[in-house]
Parts: C-alpha cells; structure tokens; sequence
C-alpha cells in the first residue's frame, strides 16, 4: 500500500464517520445509513449506502463481517463493517484537510459545528 | 411486519446478485422496525439502470435522433420496411389480441382464470345440445372437482317502473350460485338467494348498476321497491356494482326457478351451464369428472345421451383444457414467423443502407468507438424504425379489431369481458416484438458490417466502392424470401378468389328483403309460432313467414351420410351433406319450387316420419344427375357407432343458390320440421328492406307471449356477413401476407442489386472504358439477381408441387396455370427491381470512375 491515505468523496467520509461511531458490533447498512440521516438531517438512500461501502471495501478501508442470523431479517445475518486502519488514516487525512481549509474562513462562513 | 413481496420480488430483480441477500434482511429488518423504508427499492433500480447505462456505453439522445434522421434520409428504407414490420408488428398484435380472447379471454371477476363453461356436444349432429338440465342437476350434486355450478339462460323482457313505459332489457335467468361463482358481492342489498329458486317464492330481482344510474336515478333507497318484468311484479332486492355483468352482458338477473319433480334426459329449458374449479382441480381433471358422470346418464339412458359428449372449456373461451403446447404454440409461432420473415428482409434492405455507411462507420472505428458502441447505435436506429412501425401497425390491428368486432357482434350483445381494440397487455407484447425485431434487423447487419477490418473500410473511402457484400446467409434469405411468397400467392388467390365467388353469387340473392330472427319458447312452440306468423304476415309488405332451425347462408349444419341409389346396389359416402330442418313454406319463401316428387306435408313433420327432399345439387353430385326421388339417405360417420335409419327421398328442389361450393351449389337434405324444436329461426320476406320490419316484429312476437326469448333479430344480410367474416379475414391477411411478399422480394432484389452496383462502381466505370456495351454491362451485374429471383421461384414451386403430389383431391392439370401465374408475377417483380439500380450502373461515367480509382 502507498504511503498516502485515498483521497474520500464527501459521502465516503460520512459513511466512514457514521460506522466509527456506530462501533464494529452496531455498523450495518439500515444504521449506518440512519445515523447519518440523524446526526446530519439530510435524506440518505440506503441504495447509495450499498453502493458506498463495495466502493470503500474496494480500496481496502473498511471490511465486513456476518454476524448471526437474525429473526426480524427473516432469518438472514446483518454485515457488519469495521474501518480498517488505512479507513482511519483516510478519514484523518480529509478531516485534516478540511480542517485546514476552513481555518480562519470562521468570520466569513460561521461556525461549522 | 414482513416486508411485503412486490418489494422483495422488485429486489430479487434490480439489487446486484452478490447483494441481494443483504438488501432482503436490511428489508426485512427495516419492516420489522418501523422506519423509512420505501425507497429502497426504487433507489436500487434507480443504481442498477445507471449501472446497465455504464456498463453497455451511454448511448445517449442523439442515437435516437440520428435514428430519426436515418429515416429522412433513407425514405425508400422507410416506407418499404417500416410498411413490413408494421403489417408484421400489427398481424402480431391483432393475433395475439384475437387468439387470447378466442382460447383463454380474461374475466374482470375474482378469480376469473378458474371459472368454467360446461358444454354438451351432439357428435352425431356436430351441434350443440342446451337441453341439458338433466345433467346440469346430475354434475351439481355430484361432481367434486367443480363448485358454484349454476345455469342460467338469456332473456329479454320488458322492464316498466312506475307508470313509465316499458324498455326491453337483457335478463339472466340463473340459479342463485352465479352470484357466488362470480364472487363479485352486490353494491346494495344481497344477491339472489337458494330459498329464491323453490316454486312459490316471492319474485325478486337483483339490478345491474347502469339499470340503476339510469332507470333509478342511483337511489339508495330502490331495494324493496317493486317494479314490472314482462308479466310478473317484482321486487329489487340487489344492485350489482358498476362493470359487473357476468354470465354475458346481463343487467337483471332473476332465480330460475327449478322443477321440483326434477327434470328427465334433454328435457326443461335450453340452458348454459358455468362453475368453478374446486381448489386444487385442474381443468383436465374436471374434464375427466364431468365426462364420467355423463357416461353414467348414458348408460342409463341411451337413447337421449349416446352420442352427447360434454366439455370443460375455459369461461368465454374455447381452450379445451388447462394450458398446453398446442395452445401457447398457436398463439405464439404465428406472430413469431410473421416477425422473423418480415425482419430478415427488413434486415436485408437495413444491410444494405449499412454498406452505404461502412466509410462512416470506419471513421468511427478509427476515432476510438468500439464494436459495441457501434453495434448499438445500429441497433437504435432500427429500433426507431421499428417503433415508428409499431406504432402504425397498432393503430392498424386497433381499428382492424374493432371493425371486426363490431361486425361480428352487431345486433347483439357483446361478451362484457371483450373490450374492443387492442388492450393494454397486448401493447406491452408488441413492444417487447418491436424489441425483438430490432434486435433481429438491426444488430445482425450491424455484426457483420463491423466484422470487416478497419484498415481495409477506410481504403475504401473516397474511392466509391463498398467493402461490404451480400454474403451466402442474406442470399439465401433472399431465395427462402421469394420461395415463401411463390408458395404463399397460389392458396392466397384460392381463397380470395372463394370469397370473392361467394360474395358475387350471394349477392345475386336478394338477401336484404329477409329478416331472421331466433325464437326460444318453452311450450307449445307450434301455437306460438303459428300466431306469430299471422300476425307477421298480416304486416304490411311481409310477402312469405317460415322457419327453419337455420335459414340459408347462415352457416352450415354438416353431417356425414351414405345414399342408396336402389335397393341392393351398394351405397355412396357422402363425407359432407348440408342439412336443414324446414317448416311450412320454407322452399316457397325462399325461391327453391319442386323440381320432382312431392313437397312435405304434415305427416312428415310428425315424430318418427322418415321422409326428406334433396336439391338438385345432391342429385348431380352423388347420383349423375338422375331423379333421386325414390332413393334412400341415412345418416353414418365415425363418431356414430352405428347408422341412423334409413330415410326415402320424396321430393327434389331447386337450387338455392345461398351456399356455393367448388362444385356449385352445396347439396342439401331437408327434414320437415315443426316447430316444437326450441329454438327455431323465423324468416320473413318482405316487398322492400326487410330491416325496417324489425322493430315491428319484436313488438309482435313479445305481444305473442310476453316470455318468448327473441335473439339475433336482423336481416339476412347482416346475418351472412357475420358467417363470412372468418373467410373474409382470412382472405384479407393473406392477401396482405402475399402483397407483403411481393414488396419486400422487389426491394430486397432492389437493395441487392444497388450494393452490387455500388461495389463494382469502378469495374463497371473500366470495362466501359474498354468498350464493354451496356448489354454486356448489366449482364454482368444482373445475372445474379435473375439467378436469386429463378431460384426462389424454382425452390417455392418444387414445394407447391410436393404438396400436390402428396394430395388427393389436388391434380397438377389443376394448378399448372396458378404456377405459370405465380412463377411471372414474382419474375416480373424481380425485374422491375432491377429497373432503377441498371439505370444507375449504365449513369457511371469511365471518366470519373477511372479518376477515382
């Protein structure tokens, strides 16, 4: 692997996000995709979720996982994700960048958080 | 909650394979768990839509418009192809329209698939036999695999609310159980009820919905009120919701009151008999029950039930059992042979215009499109054609269905469950067919087109030639092409020219002077029928009243027989012999007087007379010409284990001239007939247009007997058409089918011959110069066309002669002169393809082809 993270769209890093926060034991496409609707109040299509994670499991940040089989899925185990080390340096990476772009841009386009 | 299956089934289809067990449990769980769960499925389909785009390069809105260009520049492709995949596209159609309603039509009630008819056919008589509540009573209560059996009849009586006048309406009279049959519940009130049918029950009806809107103004308030049917005060206790209409296209439905004493073999009133599948049963198996049961009344009852054999038919529909080969095969090779045969010479005549295009397409080769890109951007254009095809050849099948069936159902009413045109379900079969047919002309020439080598096609550019050729697969299409439409002209012009004969001779009988009309009575039919016709024929302008169990020209009633000249010299088949039960006046109302012999008289209309008369043409055809009077008929066939009595010839008639054959008019048998028999068909002649009559008869014959059941009331003219309509089709599609030949050989020939021209432009421009003459010129470039056309000409007429070896009834004498016919037409209509490409090839001037070159 290079020594430089991959760069991430901006829904890459909010898929990623949302399953550091969910933990390995909690990260699945129906909560991934709900955290993010929660924490950032715009509408996610769980297809895009789907399609998101084979992208982010293509370029080696994240891996998945079945768990056990599950009675309200019919039976069927939930896939779970976990964020691999390079996931985390790529999330570090475009926070970073982010971070130092808005830098002093505050007076201009407020608080962020 | 689970998630519901169309959500599953749409994520079976559109979610990635790898995914799909992922997305079901996400599903599943998203149900389970009350939250957003609906997009998903749209959003996958969404994803997997723009995956295919990716995946098979974005042929985006400007193939289409260059498809619509493609049709502009090339308008002779236009109209020759677009013409044949819309006849192809629109027989298609308006087969699938027509076979779906004819085999298995779909009934807008719960359920309709597993509703049934059960018929009784007399295999001796070919006919149907109604009189079957005996049975219908036996099957109920004891057949299995059949539930809701009911029976019902049609009648037509006048409804009077109130002090209004009275408006005839279409009543069913039916047992309770079509109500539960049809599982349609009422809007209003209830259904009619088992207790309605015991002898002695209040008169109750239940009303159709547009009854309702119109004659009651929608009231909620109608149930229980009392209005008058025919002779009986009855009382509304049902209104049926808007649409439903079953058995027919009924708008009252009152109990049939049953017999209590039951009911003996072929006795009670002309029924029709409908149920349902039991849960389970297949359409064979009910088949197999039904056939069971009937054997055991035959057993019992020989004499009424030997030769009565039932059938489980599909409701509305003729589809003898459950869903087979057979079936499926004949509502689906037709329309795929039409299409294939009509696309393979489209494809040759898109082929062509392809290796007009092979510099534009080497172009595109060399600027980095690929074989794929290329290959559906040909595709496109042809299924833009095709499109455009479509649409007309719908519009055609639509306006072609409801002419037909307007004419077929004229003066009548119509099967509820018809609607007439092209329905929804077929629209969505012809565009997967135009689908098809694109894929079949536009993908195959673009194939081969862009197998050629690159370096090779962009040679060619600016030097005027093609690299392209007509290889042996669009040679050979071009030969089964014509030898198709060679074997298709000689039964084409058999057939129209049958029913043009047909028509002409018709037409020589003043047909439009007659009315017909159907009469049922339950008693003393005779009574009835003789006070109707005094009546009748007390109009003014009637000059003749008769009746007949079919009047002439309003279709055949064909048996088998054997005619014994004398005694002891060995009888004479007669494989189809025309028979007619005759009333009184029957031979004087329509012109026929009595050649020999004697006319009926009323000991020959008495139970057990073995007397009949013939026409002359059973004299001519099946005794040389000879007086038949004296000879003797019986009736004998394979369906009949043993021979009817033998029956003495009294009298001979004269022709006609209503049913013409081959071999003249048809030969007839005619029985005296009283009009005990139910139903019968009363013919009545008038000084003038016969049609206007009608109004006046029905008023008369409801004035007769308030309970006569009067049907199919029109001219005898309007009632020919309606028997020549299959033959008319017939004689149109194939006329079509031929024309369509014929057009597509000449342009096939034509787009042959202008990329032959095309290719040689430089040898043709050199061997002018050498002063090769014109003669030699197109000699050179038309023998193969002539070969093509003589091939196709020579395989087709082996085959028709094949056929005629391997017939009997056909001689080569007899077809010698449609072969010489069909051999000039198509070798004149290859010629005249030739026309404008040999004008072209003799426009080369040496000087510019040799610049070029």
């Amino acid at each position: 692997m290079s020594g430089h993270p991959h760069p991430l769209a901006e829904f890459e890093l909010l898929v990623l996000l949302a399953t550091l926060h969910l933990g390995p034991d909690e990260a699945y496409t129906v909560s991934i995709a709900e955290h993010i609707q929660q924490r950032t109040g715009r509408s996610v299509r769980r297809a895009n979720v789907y399609t998101t994670l084979q992208r982010l499991e293509a370029k080696r940040l994240v891996v998945t996982r079945l768990g056990e089989p599950r009675a309200e899925r019919g039976g069927t185990p939930r896939r779970h994700v976990i964020v691999r080390p390079a996931g985390v340096a790529a999330v570090r990476a475009t926070a970073g960048a982010i971070q130092a772009m808005v830098g002093d841009l505050r007076d201009i386009i407020g608080e962020t958080g | 909650m689970p998630a519901p299956r169309w959500a599953r089934w749409l994520l079976r289809i559109a979610a990635p394979r790898e995914q799909i067990q992922d997305v079901l449990g996400d599903l599943e769980e998203s149900y389970s768990n009350p939250v957003e769960t609906l997009d998903i499925a749209a959003a996958l389909i969404r994803a997997r839509v723009s995956a295919l785009r990716m995946n098979h390069g974005s042929h985006s809105l400007h193939d289409y418009k260059l498809g619509l260009r493609m049709l502009v520049k090339f308008p002779g492709l236009t109209i020759a192809g677009g013409l044949a995949l819309a006849i192809a596209i629109g027989l298609g159609a308006g087969w699938f329209e027509f076979s779906s309603n004819l085999f298995r039509p779909r009934l807008p009630i719960p359920g309709g698939d597993r509703v049934v008819e059960i018929e009784m056919r007399n295999a001796a008589a070919s006919e149907d036999e109604r009189r079957i509540m005996h049975d219908f009573v036996g099957w109920r209560d004891h057949a299995k695999l059949l539930t809701d059996l009911g029976a019902y009849r049609t009648l037509e009586r006048p409804l009077a609310i109130g002090g209004a006048n009275a408006e005839p309406v279409t009543v069913a009279e039916t047992t309770a159980s079509l109500f539960r049959a049809a599982a349609v519940p009422p809007a209003l009130g209830r259904p009619l009820l088992d207790s309605d049918e015991r002898p002695g029950a209040a008169p109750v009806v239940v009303v159709g919905y547009t009854v309702w809107q119109r004659q009651f103004d929608a009231r909620p308030d109608v149930i229980g009120q009392t209005v008058r049917l025919g002779q009986t005060t009855t009382t509304i206790v049902g209104v049926m919701p808007e649409g439903f209409a079953f058995p027919i296209n009924h708008r009252l439905w009152i109990p049939f009151v049953l017999t209590p004493a039951g009911y003996g073999p072929l006795e009670g009133p002309a029924v029709r008999v409908f149920g349902r599948l039991a849960a389970g049963a297949t359409q064979a198996q009910a088949y197999a029950e039904v056939t069971a049961l009937t054997e055991r009344t035959a057993a019992a009852s020989p004499a009424t039930h030997q030769y009565l054999r039932p059938r489980v038919l599909a409701y509305g529909g003729e589809s003898p059992g459950d869903r087979r080969f057979l079936e499926i095969a004949l509502t689906h090779l037709p329309i795929f042979f039409v299409l294939v045969v009509a696309c393979v010479n489209v494809g040759t005549l898109i082929y062509a215009r392809t290796a007009t295009r092979d510099a534009e397409i080497a172009l595109r080769y060399a600027l980095g499109a690929s074989r794929g890109r290329i290959v559906m951007q040909l595709f496109v254009e042809a299924w833009v054609l095709a499109s455009v095809s479509a649409v007309v050849g719908l519009w055609m099948a639509h306006l072609a269905l409801k002419w037909g069936f307007a004419t077929l159902y004229a003066g009548q009413i119509a099967p509820f469950w018809i609607d007439p045109g092209l329905s929804l379900r077929t629209v969505l079969y012809a565009t997967t067919l135009t689908t098809v047919g694109a894929a079949l002309l536009g993908v195959l020439p673009a194939l081969k087109a862009t197998r050629s080598q690159v370096q090779g096609q962009l040679k060619t550019i600016g030097a005027g030639g093609s690299t392209l050729r007509f290889g042996k697969m669009w040679t050979a299409a071009m030969v089964v092409q014509v030898a198709l439409t060679v074997i298709c002209i000689p039964p084409a012009v058999g057939i129209a020219g049958e029913a043009w004969r047909d028509r002409v001779i018709r037409a020589r009988f003043p047909t439009h002077r007659y009315l017909a009309v159907r009469i049922a009575v339950d008693a003393n039919g005779d009574a009835v029928y003789r006070e109707l016709a005094r009546r009748v024929a007390a109009e003014p302008g009637v000059e003749a009243v008769t009746f007949a169990d079919r009047l002439p020209g309003m279709g055949p009633k064909v048996r088998h027989a054997e005619v014994e000249r004398a005694s002891g010299v060995s009888p004479v088949e007669i494989p189809n012999i025309w028979t007619t039960d005759a009333g009184p006046g029957f031979f004087e109302a329509f012109g026929a007087p009595l050649v020999s012999g004697r006319a009926f008289h009323d000991g020959d209309r008495a139970t057990g007379a073995r007397t009949v008369l013939v026409n002359e043409a059973f004299a001519r055809q099946y005794l040389n010409g000879a007086n038949p009077v004296g000879a003797r008929v019986r009736y004998a066939g394979s369906a009949q284990p043993a021979a009817e009595p033998w029956l003495e010839i009294v009298g001979m008639v004269r022709d006609i001239g209503m049913t013409p054959t081959d071999r003249g008019e048809a030969p007839y048998i005619f029985h005296a007939a009283a009009a005990t028999a139910s139903p019968f068909v009363v013919g009545i002649k008038t000084a003038g247009e016969a049609a206007a009559l009608a109004p006046r008869v029905r008023a008369l014959a409801l004035a007769v007997d308030p309970d006569l059941r009067v049907d199919d009331l029109r001219t005898l003219r309007e009632h020919v058409s309606r028997v020549d309509l299959p033959q008319t089709i017939v004689a149109f599609a194939l006329g079509a089918i031929v024309a369509l030949g014929l057009f597509l050989s000449a342009a096939g020939i034509f787009a042959l011959m202008s990329v032959s021209v095309a290719r040689r432009t430089r040898e043709i421009g050199l061997r002018a110069a050498l002063g090769a003459s014109p003669a030699r010129l197109l000699a050179g470039v038309f023998t193969r066309a002539l070969a093509l056309v003589g091939g196709g000409v020579f395989a087709g007429n082996l085959v028709l002669l094949t056929v005629v070896g391997l017939s009997p009834e056909v001689t080569i004498d007899g077809v010698a002169g449609a072969l010489a016919l069909t051999s000039s037409v198509m070798l004149t209509v290859g010629l005249l393809a030739c026309v404008e490409p040999a004008r072209r090839a003799l426009r080369i001037s040496p000087t510019d082809a040799l610049k070029e070159a």
